[in-house]
């Protein structure tokens, strides 16, 4: 019996779907690249924004608050980052009452007043304590 | 006589082959074009991270500079303070002197200028100009330079989207929208962020720059005076 040359179909289906699966998994493991490296890009503009906020909020450049509580003593701002910027922040303050850390240990318990901002920028939130 | 075997010998391919080949072709130029596609994408991308990637390049080392910035205080007798490098913010950037070279690595002390060059169309660069700084005092501006190379330069952004420079400080004349504080009088203007304008300012605390680059948006804070 004469035995044809080549492969049968059986076999070049075969290769086929062997090699569109290597191929597939090559692209997949592009796009979670592309994906992670966009994310990376994402978060570093966050904490670039949030950054440029806490140097106006530190140093008194943010105006005054948009509102204020005045039983709670919460006070938020928010807005742009800049007069044509289309970053948009927000920030909170909250009283906070905190372990004061120079006294002694024969002293009584003793807390001080501080307040705790909360800066939202995109997905960044950034949060610390200032006495002022 | 021998009977003639009859052979019948017929090239080409059977239907089922050329259904195949066909099948195979098909699928290897779908994902030839996916993955073109798919790089074209990646090239596009990966030039707008590039130039995310300068953008903060530029903000950090920019950030790092102005907080090795040095305010340069005349001698008590030195009445002739002409030639000291100082803090200037104005429409056209920023110049400080920083103990942070760039371009002058062997500098102890340089004054960086980054200037705003505005194109038509709302288009602008970004110049990096800095030179070292040897000497103070009246005629600084050309001792220092004897024997040194004055300056060096470099463009950092090149046809920025739209490079915007605003100021902190007390209002002037022009500045239409500036808010008045109730609180102290009345009558006094408060502080906010403006944009320059010919008429000068009393003070300025702080500049703001605002840069639109290949879709990627970045704002610099410089706070000279905290107003707080």
């Amino acid at each position: 019996m004469r035995r044809a040359a080549g492969f049968t179909l059986l076999e070049a289906v075969l290769a086929v779907v062997i090699l569109s699966g290597a191929v597939m998994a090559t692209l997949g493991i592009r796009a979670r690249s592309m994906i992670a490296s966009e994310r990376m890009q994402a978060v570093q503009r966050d904490e670039r924004d949030a950054q440029a906020v806490f140097d106006m909020l530190i140093s008194g450049m943010l105006g005054p608050p948009a509102r204020v509580d005045r039983e709670t003593g919460i006070a938020e701002w928010s807005g742009t980052l800049s007069a044509s910027s289309s970053r948009v922040y927000a920030v909170r303050r909250s009283p906070q009452l905190w372990r004061d850390p120079l006294r002694t240990p024969t002293e009584a318990e003793s807390e001080l007043r501080l307040w705790r901002y909360e800066i939202v920028v995109g997905e960044a939130e950034v949060s610390f304590l200032w006495h002022r | 006589m021998a009977p003639i075997a009859k052979r019948s010998t017929r090239f080409g391919f059977t239907l089922l082959e050329v259904v195949l080949a066909i099948a195979v072709l098909v699928a290897v130029a779908s994902l030839g074009s996916a993955l073109w596609t798919q790089a074209g994408d990646a090239s596009l991308g990966a030039q707008q991270r590039e130039r995310g990637l300068k953008l903060q390049r530029i903000g950090t080392f920019l950030r790092d500079q102005w907080s090795q910035r040095r305010v340069l205080d005349p001698l008590v007798d030195d009445e002739d303070e002409a030639g000291l490098p100082r803090i200037v913010f104005s429409e056209t950037g920023v110049t400080f002197p920083t103990a942070k070279a760039m371009l002058f690595g062997d500098a102890p002390l340089v004054e960086a200028r980054y200037e705003v060059r505005r194109r038509s169309g709302g288009r602008a660069d970004l110049w990096y100009i800095e030179s070292p700084i040897t000497r103070f005092g009246s005629d600084a501006a050309v001792e220092s330079r004897h024997g040194f190379e004055a300056e060096r330069r470099e463009v950092l952004l090149l046809a920025a989207g739209s490079f915007e420079v605003e100021r902190y400080g007390p209002p002037v004349a022009d500045d239409e929208d500036a808010e008045r504080d109730e609180t102290e009088g009345g009558a006094r203007p408060r502080p906010g962020w403006f944009a320059f304008t010919d008429a000068g300012a009393e003070r300025n605390d702080g500049v703001r720059l605002t840069v639109r680059y290949s879709g990627e948006e970045a704002v610099w804070v410089l706070v000279a005076r905290p107003s707080r």
